[in-house]
């Protein structure tokens, strides 16, 4: 639950716009040259994806795959309720995602080996295991070598739009670093939570006392700062430049301003997600990737529920996790979005089978079920199952590689490619796992 | 089912518990001899019913008032990753008088405290000599201290803190800044010393917890600024220091360490210009005569430096220590059994580059020997190891520290007879100098009788119950004789139940004990009862311990310790939600859900209340003081979470019950539970905003300006808003405004302020607003805006008044 944010450049502090320096303080055109050169994957349907991360390990037993028929200290107090796909059974306190269970697919079958909080992260969002102990991570993000989820997408497909294209919100994800593809991958942060009634993103707004004028005073400045006064600088192309006048562009067009005005949704639809961060992140992330953004990742804590879970989990973790997931599916499949959108939720990994003796679930990373939802899955379905106590899969298990392979395969990705360390060293953008068989 | 699964969650509880009071600091951690100090005592889960004992009882506390509210940690707070290192206590100031008698010598009194729930730990308050000057609560960005000597109290009161001080030399010559930082909550002291032109000249940092000392050569009639920080820029109310200022010499060893009573000698005393008076390593060579009739371990003494008298102190001994042997031929520097030796690692051995003396001895086949290497009780920066060689040169004992001390000993029973090599290195890496000095002390354990006690400062019992008082014993030597163990000034109604006939298990030999073919030290666990009508109390008591040997007997005390007996606590508290806790929003109140099991047939209110020792996110949390009626078990206890206070972070409180309960004898005292578990809350964006345009607004001094505000809410808060002026503790009169209620259709409105006409108000300002929403006409939901404000006064007037802002 404790995922600070320490990043060495990120793409928050890229993006103080408006502040300070030059054409408001603006470092985006670095970024906006990358995304430029990034390659773009095999045709696809997906063309984003937005990923909701339940931190601490979701009570999924609790929610998604119930065992009525287990002893008391097992199957919990939670009752199963039908839901829209006869035969498809959910927790009670999930009753809106049961209204669209013909539109998601529930994995029940995911299973790993990583126990720990921020391993599991980094495991989760990089596909590989972490080099350091378990709460031992020095840092935010931990995953200081390989490229997070959301940053290999970034490299993969390019931006859409003048819209960043990796975010994470609310606060940045504890392994969403870009590891060593470097800062021009990380995450476009917020550090404001869309909840707040005053939410705006300040790096799209100009410093107080800089007008619109002041500031194109400044980007005339820095055009005849950068102007070639020798023939090797002529030779040189004008690189930054031109991405300075990108970020120019995107400070001053309307595009990327108007994607995290949430304030922009009506009441109906803000409270459809619910007044919850989660709920209102995934309103904000479904208005950015109708913007044109990749990839969005949606940090959500609180999920490490080893004592006295029932209470939390009934009255908040669930029912805001419920509303905001089903609101985002029916909205994104309302709007034309959900096949180009590939929508997951899950955490770092499960909670135990027994309850234990203070009343709450301990770490479990043998079984989860992971929801997907959107971006051309085969949809209405429950792929793989667990034993009588959840506690194994009985089905063929699927790791964090096979999530991983999936959604760059969805995404149109090639997942055989590698990439070299600055120190030489291959490191492949997944390493193992395979597409999961009916998923697709 | 639910029934089912609380029973379940019951067998996992933690046992219920008292919470013992804890000492956090005193401010001003020091004063002067003979002058009676008003102070404030940084307490942690104290009762209204506190005893305080002091060690010395020549030196008396009394307390003087209630503790205040909770102290708060004020902004600014650190986010990100170091938002999660530990932070000290939230203390309760208690205001006390501490009277010092004028014979009292300079140095650390020890005191503790005690209540119905148990003893504290053990506090420390500075006795000294010189003029003391305290850094008060509120005052200028540097601070000019009267003269020197002098001593100042102060504190790093909070992150990023750094405090300023100004002082005159009258004289040319060395000063010496020494920081004890270690006083209350410890803390890693930085020193910097600047001259008038705000020149460097020396800085030193506290990185080990000796506190941090910096010397400069200073100009006669000069200014000299000095700075203390912690190292870190960390900052807590109990960040206490003591920072001595002075001119003169500085005293850093003396040879020989120790002296006899009753002998003068001839010492060289080294320091810090002892002889010139500048910033050089030098040393005097004067006689010292120690009175036989001295008290204590060590002596001060005054020396003349040639231009001038200084302080010195020399350790005091039975024998008088013997002098390294100048040469350093080995067969020159042949010792005998027993001896001590005063010696310097003041070069490096050409074979090994390091600092590295040799010695020989001659021993016989089966001598137990024991040789020690002190450095530690010297403040030696030396940290000596010790290597005896056999006389084939065979590596036969070895040793770098003891237990808790850079101190080296070693203890082997000689294998042939033979000449063999004692080599003393030192691995400290410090560049050795005159200042690196050790002693050596080769001791015959079959020809000492001595033992050590070790045992704990405080000990709590039960009344009807019983405790034990574990005692670490230590045989020097190679007897066996029984150790007799008794305990002075128990509590009344405690007893000692039984002293086992021997101490139990022996443990293997280490350095500083003899050899493990005889038993030699060991445990010994004292059963310490309180009968069940005994009143709730406290002693100062004292450990005896003697043991006869060829009719020699030999007696040690321990202590004080510190002995209550404790009345069991009578309520558990235990909040329904724990761990993931309940989403609760920025700026607003959380009424959680609070369990209360009372226990021993007490059925009376409790009070519920913060504890001092919190969790995470203590910036600004806070919990309510909350009387539970008898017969109540379910509360709802008010959190207020700050609008400032991460997401992205959990946060958490603790929470403790106080029951009133009367002990055997009728008296009424305070009994203390603590929580099972935490509160724990899931911080979600705020649900009230308050703001207003980042503008500069100019006004003058009885003008009324309209500030325009904007009042952003969630569709949560429904209720009326109302938006006031904070009151401002360091400007009183800085400005007034009447209260605007602000209606949920509402967004923006304005506030008349009107500022007042004191002309010491101009310069740059700010007032703070806040707007408070009654969520569910119960719970307050806070948020505040700053609005930055440059005074002037009115252009009429302006001749009139100076103008004293900045």
């Amino acid at each position: 639950m404790y995922h600070n944010y320490c990043d060495r450049i990120s793409r928050r502090q890229a993006l103080r716009l408006g502040s300070v320096g030059l054409i408001g303080g603006l470092t985006l055109p670095r970024l906006l040259e990358l995304e430029a050169v990034a390659g773009t994957g095999k045709p696809a349907k997906a063309k984003s994806v937005i990923f909701l991360f339940l931190e601490g390990g979701p009570s999924t037993i609790d929610m998604w795959d119930l065992k009525p028929d287990a002893p008391v200290e097992i199957r919990g107090p939670y009752k199963p309720i039908s839901t829209n796909v006869p035969g498809t059974f959910v927790g009670e306190h999930c009753p809106l995602t049961a209204r669209i269970c013909d539109k998601i697919t529930l994995l029940r079958s995911h299973s790993h080996k990583d126990n720990g909080h921020n391993t599991g992260y980094h495991y989760c969002m990089t596909g590989y295991k972490a080099a350091f102990a378990d709460g031992q991570a020095g840092g935010a993000p931990n995953n200081l070598l390989y490229p997070s989820l959301g940053s290999i997408v970034s490299r993969e497909l390019g931006p859409r739009g003048n819209i960043p294209v990796y975010v994470n919100l609310p606060d940045p994800m504890e392994s969403g670093g870009p590891g060593f593809y470097g800062p021009e991958y990380a995450p476009f942060v917020l550090e404001t939570d869309p909840v707040q009634p005053d939410f705006e993103v300040r790096d799209l707004r100009l410093a107080p006392g800089v007008s619109t004028e002041r500031l194109d005073r400044r980007r005339r400045l820095l055009g005849l700062m950068e102007k070639p006064s020798s023939a090797g600088d002529r030779n040189r192309p004008a690189v930054m430049s031109t991405y300075y006048e990108k970020a120019y562009q995107m400070i001053t067009a309307p595009d990327a301003r108007k994607a995290f005005d949430i304030a922009q949704e009506s009441d109906k639809v803000r409270e459809r997600y619910g007044h919850t961060s989660l709920g209102q992140c995934s309103l904000l992330a479904r208005r950015l990737v109708e913007a044109g953004s990749r990839f969005v990742g949606i940090d959500n804590g609180s999920w490490d529920t080893h004592f006295s879970q029932f209470p939390s989990l009934k009255e908040d973790l669930i029912p805001s996790a419920d509303r905001a997931f089903s609101a985002l599916v029916t909205d994104l499949h309302e709007r034309g979005l959900l096949d180009s959108t590939l929508v997951i939720m899950m955490g770092e990994m499960g909670r135990t089978p027994q309850i234990n003796n203070r009343a709450g679930r301990d770490h479990w990373s043998m079984t989860q079920t992971v929801l997907w939802a959107g971006g051309g899955i085969q949809a209405g379905q429950v792929i793989g199952a667990t034993d009588k106590h959840c506690a194994f899969p009985t089905t063929e298990p699927y790791g964090v590689e096979d999530v991983i392979c999936t959604l760059f395969h969805k995404l149109g990705v090639d997942t055989t490619k590698t990439y070299t360390t600055p120190l030489g060293r291959p490191v492949p953008i997944v390493s193992g796992g395979k597409v999961i068989p009916g998923l697709v | 089912m639910l029934n089912a699964l609380l029973i379940i969650a019951l067998l996992g509880q933690v046992a219920a518990q008292n919470v013992r009071p804890q000492i956090g600091y005193v401010y001003p951690p020091s004063g002067r001899a003979g002058t009676t100090v008003d102070v404030q005592l940084g307490s942690y889960d104290w009762t209204p019913d506190m005893q305080v004992f002091v060690h010395d009882p020549r030196l008396n506390i009394q307390l003087t008032g209630p503790a205040g509210e909770f102290i708060l940690t004020p902004p600014p707070y650190w986010f990100g990753t170091k938002a999660g290192i530990a932070q000290p206590p939230l203390a309760r100031e208690v205001p006390a008088r501490i009277t010092i008698p004028s014979d009292m010598p300079p140095g650390p009194i020890r005191w503790q405290v005690a209540n119905a729930n148990g003893g504290s730990n053990v506090g420390t308050f500075m006795v000294g000599d010189l003029a003391e000057f305290i850094e008060p609560e509120k005052h200028a960005a540097t601070l000019d201290v009267p003269s020197l000597p002098v001593v100042i109290s102060g504190r790093i009161s909070r992150i990023t803190e750094i405090d300023n001080y100004r002082f005159k030399t009258t004289a040319a010559g060395l000063v010496t800044c020494r920081l004890d930082d270690r006083l209350g909550q410890p803390f890693s002291g930085m020193l910097s010393v600047r001259d008038a032109n705000g020149a460097l000249l020396a800085d030193a940092a506290d990185t080990i917890g000796g506190g941090a000392v910096v010397m400069f050569d200073a100009l006669a009639d000069s200014t000299y600024m000095i700075q203390v920080r912690d190292i870190d820029f960390a900052g807590d109310r109990g960040y206490v220091y003591r920072l001595t200022i002075e001119q003169g010499p500085r005293v850093v060893a003396t040879l020989p360490c120790v002296l006899a009573r009753g002998k003068k000698t001839q010492v060289e005393i080294m320091g810090w210009g002892v002889a010139t008076g500048s910033l050089q390593l030098e040393s005097i060579t004067q006689s010292v005569s120690v009175p036989a009739n001295v008290a204590g371990d060590d002596y001060p003494f005054i020396f003349d430096t040639g231009s001038s008298r200084a302080r010195a102190t020399i350790l005091l001994g039975e024998e008088s220590d013997s002098l390294e042997p100048e040469s350093n031929e080995p067969t020159q520097r042949q010792l005998t059994v027993p001896t001590a030796i005063s010696g310097i690692l003041d070069h490096l051995d050409a074979d090994v580059q390091m600092p590295l003396d040799r010695y020989t001895v001659v021993a016989k086949k089966g001598d137990s020997l024991r040789f020690k290497v002190e450095a530690a009780r010297l403040n030696s920066p030396v940290d000596p190891s010790i290597v005896v060689l056999s006389p084939a040169g065979k590596e036969l004992a070895r040793n770098d520290d003891l237990p808790d001390t850079v101190d080296a000993a070693v203890v082997f029973v000689v294998p042939e007879d033979g000449v063999y090599e004692i080599q003393v290195s030192d691995c400290s890496g410090v560049e050795p100098s005159r200042a690196s000095v050790y002693r050596l002390l080769i001791e015959d354990l079959e020809s000492i009788v001595d033992f050590t006690l070790q045992a704990p400062d405080r000990l709590d019992v039960p009344i009807g119950g019983q405790a034990e008082l574990v005692v670490k014993t230590a045989r020097r030597g190679t007897w066996d004789e029984r150790i007799e163990l008794k305990i002075d000034n128990l509590p009344l109604g405690a007893s000692v139940l039984e002293v086992p006939a021997k101490p139990t298990p022996p443990t293997p030999a280490k350095g500083d004990q003899r050899p493990a073919k005889k038993p030699g030290t060991g445990e010994v666990k004292l059963t310490i009862t309180a009968a069940a009508d005994a009143s709730a109390g406290s002693q100062l008591a004292t450990l005896v311990a003697t043991a006869t040997v060829n009719d020699r007997t030999i007696e040690h005390r321990f202590g004080p310790i510190l002995i209550s007996t404790t009345l069991k606590t009578r309520c558990k508290v235990k909040s329904a939600v724990q761990d993931g806790g309940r989403i609760v929003n920025r700026g607003t109140t959380y009424p959680a859900d609070v369990l209360i099991e009372r226990l021993e047939g007490f059925e009376g209110s409790i009070q519920l209340q913060m504890a001092s020792a919190q969790q995470r996110q203590r910036r600004g949390i806070r919990g309510s003081e909350l009387i539970v009626p008898a017969r109540v078990d379910q509360v709802q206890y008010p959190v207020f979470m700050p609008e400032w206070l991460e997401t992205n972070l959990t946060a958490r409180i603790n929470v403790i019950g106080v029951a009133k309960v009367a002990d055997p004898k009728g008296n009424v005292r305070h009994v203390t539970g603590i929580m099972d578990g935490f509160i724990v809350m899931s911080l979600e964006g705020a649900l009230l905003k308050l703001s207003h345009e980042p503008s500069e607004r100019v006004v003058t001094l009885e003008e009324t300006i309209e500030i325009p505000l904007k009042v952003s809410r969630s569709v949560r808060l429904n209720e009326v808003v109302r938006l006031a002026l904070v009151p401002d503790e360091n400007h009183p009169h800085l400005a007034v405004a009447e209260p605007v209620n602000v209606l949920a259709n509402e967004g923006t409105t304005t506030i008349s302020l009107r500022i007042g006409k004191d002309p010491t108000l101009v310069g740059q300002r700010s007032v703070t607003i806040r707007a408070t929403a009654m969520q569910n006409g119960r719970w307050p939901t806070v948020s505040e805006t700053i609005v930055p404000l440059v005074v002037q006064i009115p252009s009429a007037a302006a001749e009139k008044f100076p103008t004293t802002g900045p």
